[in-house]
């Protein structure tokens, strides 16, 4: 296999402060964004680039699309580099389609022959051939994206980077990009550097990722592993008996989470969960002045962080909740029956909302929970492919 | 910056190094050839964006030059009284302006040009000289209508026998590169330093006016006299609009001395903001 990319030992600091004014000019504070950084990535490769805000990947970008200058280290490429930061870049509202094809794609490094060989193509997939020839600012916001996708997915450039860019457009337009990079990639012939905070679509295109932690590579190689450890999953098992005092209790200035619980059907909060164990979230809320109507939402999550199911106290009548006054306390209580779940790792969301509208406090990842097989393995009668749930429901079996 | 390797990995051929300790050895001219079809692109939009949803369009280009000469010919010629140096007055302010004109649009396109493009340069890398050229060849389009208006009312007063011009006509590419490249330093120049400081935002509009009262626009160079007349010749416009009105009109001062300094202070103007511009671009996006 054949290097098309080689980093070394990048590094990019950039100055904090005020810039520009007088008498803070001498100020040399600096901050390393990206320190120590090398990788090579061979030809074909579809590498993911994970972290959390703040963590570098936005600069590592920034620097291989030379968009900005490394302070330190070194960067080899070989072939043409595209960089798709955003669709549609430099798009003029005033405008037509046809004109902004052309001018996008020429500040995205196509000659003007190749655009015109592709035009009819790129026209074709934004599927916005009827208004081709109109200025894009009538255009609608998800035209705009298609049409700017559309020209970058016809880019002829053996190393393409792309930000986040699929986060725009809807869910259909957004499984065709998919698709579309993964048709470029099929033939080895290109090379994909991807950003992106969706783990899902990031297990979907790569077969690599880096994970960025405070301006380090931190780990680069097996996708699931690198999620994992951005998740958080070192410690697989997290405290299923969570308890505040009230200094320390997360929550707003009129409610406090005093206390957050997984209580399993006979079995202490330390031993593993099974998917036949019927389970119940509890929350404990203070209210500390204020006596309005309080709801709660657990929003259940997957390991990758795609939204699988949410349940709240919204149907349950006014009277019913009882009033929670100032200074009392109020258990929460959700029981979800047994054989629900899969032998898989979720995640649970919990969200305090108040007088029906107002989300007051978000808490992430409130809980991860992992459940093991009960008795048989499941994959071993339904297929490959590992579902979200896998619930027992009830079945009519009559013989005729 | 696109340079072949030859200190390390002897055994790869690497089309592109960026290096944090080289500086970029740009080469203009293959940037130039390799973007060619973005250059025209990025005239084309600025040329056909400006005139979308009007009802005169390009004839806006027409009805500057001919108001301001409207009010030159009034406030100055009327009002103030000031010398043409026998030629007429419509015609006598027309040439200065419209040589002044060709100055300070390139100067104001080309100083503009990282705040102008700055979300594009943001989000996708080529050679940022290409966004300036652009803005300059846009206006040089632009200025292009408004010469074809000077040529017409000139050879009206030719025809009428009011004007002797002479061969020093033939220099006119010379005058115009001279002037060109005045603009364009001191354009490159400025957008250099107001992506730091933006202060000279408004120091553009302002020093613009003051140095069209210090270029021989709206009076000839005759009537300058003394130390003044001395002042005003440092001014490195100033032989140049003289020059051009001369070769023009028959009416003005030619020193080849004078135009010597300055073609010299063009071509140091323009090196200085060049090396400026490349020392720029590097790092912009991090301070703009």
């Amino acid at each position: 296999m054949s290097k098309v990319l080689q980093i070394e030992n990048l590094g990019k600091s950039y100055q904090i402060g005020e810039y520009g004014g007088i008498g803070v000019q001498n100020q040399n504070e600096n901050i390393d964004a990206l320190q120590n950084v090398s990788f090579e990535v061979n030809r074909g490769e579809v590498v993911g680039i994970i972290g959390k805000n703040g963590a570098g990947k936005s600069t590592l970008l920034k620097l291989l699309s030379q968009i900005t200058m490394p302070t330190a280290g070194i960067i080899r490429a070989k072939g043409k580099i595209a960089s798709l930061l955003e669709v549609g870049t430099g798009m003029h509202p005033d405008l037509t389609g046809r004109e902004n094809v052309f001018l996008n794609g020429a500040i995205l490094g196509m000659s003007k022959a190749e655009i015109k060989s592709k035009f009819d193509e790129i026209v074709r997939f934004s599927g916005c051939e009827a208004f081709i020839d109109t200025p894009i600012k009538r255009y609608s916001s998800g035209m705009k994206v298609r049409l700017g996708f559309s020209v970058a997915a016809f880019l002829d450039s053996e190393i393409i980077i792309i930000d986040e860019v699929l986060a725009v457009g809807d869910a259909e337009f957004q499984s065709k990009a998919i698709q579309k990079i993964l048709e470029i990639t099929a033939d080895g012939a290109k090379t994909i550097l991807f950003v992106s905070h969706n783990m899902a679509s990031v297990k979907s295109l790569c077969n690599r990722c880096l994970l960025l932690e405070k301006g380090k590579l931190i780990y680069d190689g097996d996708i699931d592993k690198a999620i994992s450890r951005y998740m958080g999953y070192d410690t697989q098992m997290s405290d299923r008996n969570k308890v505040w005092i009230t200094g320390s209790a997360p929550g707003n200035a009129d409610y406090k989470l005093r206390a957050a619980r997984i209580v399993a059907k006979g079995k202490t909060f330390e031993e593993p969960l099974s998917t036949s164990d019927s389970i119940a979230i509890e929350v404990e809320i203070e209210s500390v002045q204020k006596a309005e109507r309080l709801d709660i939402t657990f929003q259940l999550m997957s390991e990758a962080g795609d939204f699988l199911a949410a349940t709240s106290t919204f149907q349950i009548s006014d009277s019913e909740l009882k009033a929670n006054k100032e200074g009392n306390m109020t258990l929460f209580s959700c029981l979800i029956p047994a054989n629900i779940f899969n032998q898989s790792t979720y995640r649970i969301n919990c969200l305090l909302l108040e007088n029906r509208k107002t989300v007051v406090h978000r808490f992430d990842d409130l809980f991860k929970l992992g459940f093991t097989a009960a008795g048989r393995n499941p994959e071993s009668w339904m297929g490959q492919a590992k579902s979200h749930f896998l619930p027992h429901l009830n079945w009519n079996i009559t013989v005729k | 910056m696109r340079t072949p390797d030859s200190s390390a990995n002897q055994d790869e051929s690497w089309d592109l190094i960026i290096d944090a300790k080289k500086s970029s050895n740009r080469n203009h001219f293959k940037d130039f050839f390799n973007n060619r079809d973005l250059l025209s692109l990025l005239v084309k939009r600025d040329l056909v964006t400006i005139y979308k949803q009007t009802i005169l369009g390009p004839l806006w280009l027409l009805i500057q030059p001919v108001l301001k000469v409207a009010i030159f010919y009034f406030v100055f010629g009327k009002l103030a009284g000031i010398s043409t140096d026998g030629v007429p007055a419509v015609l006598f302010y027309l040439t200065g302006l419209t040589f002044w004109e060709f100055f300070a649009t390139i100067l104001k396109k080309s100083a503009d040009v990282f705040t102008a493009n700055q979300h594009i340069f943001g989000k996708v890398y080529f050679p940022r000289m290409i966004a300036a050229f652009a803005a300059v060849v846009s206006s040089a389009v632009k200025l292009a209508i408004q010469f074809s208006l000077f040529f017409i009312v000139w050879i009206y007063y030719l025809v009428q026998g009011a004007i002797s011009p002479n061969l020093f006509l033939i220099a006119l590419p010379v005058f115009l590169l001279i002037i060109a490249l005045l603009g364009l330093g001191g354009g490159l120049i400025l957008s250099a330093l107001t992506v730091k400081y933006r202060d000279l935002r408004f120091v553009i509009d302002t020093g613009l006016q003051v140095i069209f009262y210090l270029t021989p626009v709206i009076y000839p160079l005759s009537i300058a006299q003394g130390s003044f007349f001395n002042a005003l010749l440092f001014n490195p416009l100033a032989p140049i609009i003289e020059a051009v009105r001369y070769s023009f009109l028959g009416q003005g001062v030619f020193d080849s001395m004078f135009l010597a300094y300055s073609a010299l202070f063009a071509i140091l103007l323009f090196w200085i903001g060049l090396k400026l511009f490349e020392k720029t671009e590097r790092n912009f996006i991090d301070t703009i």
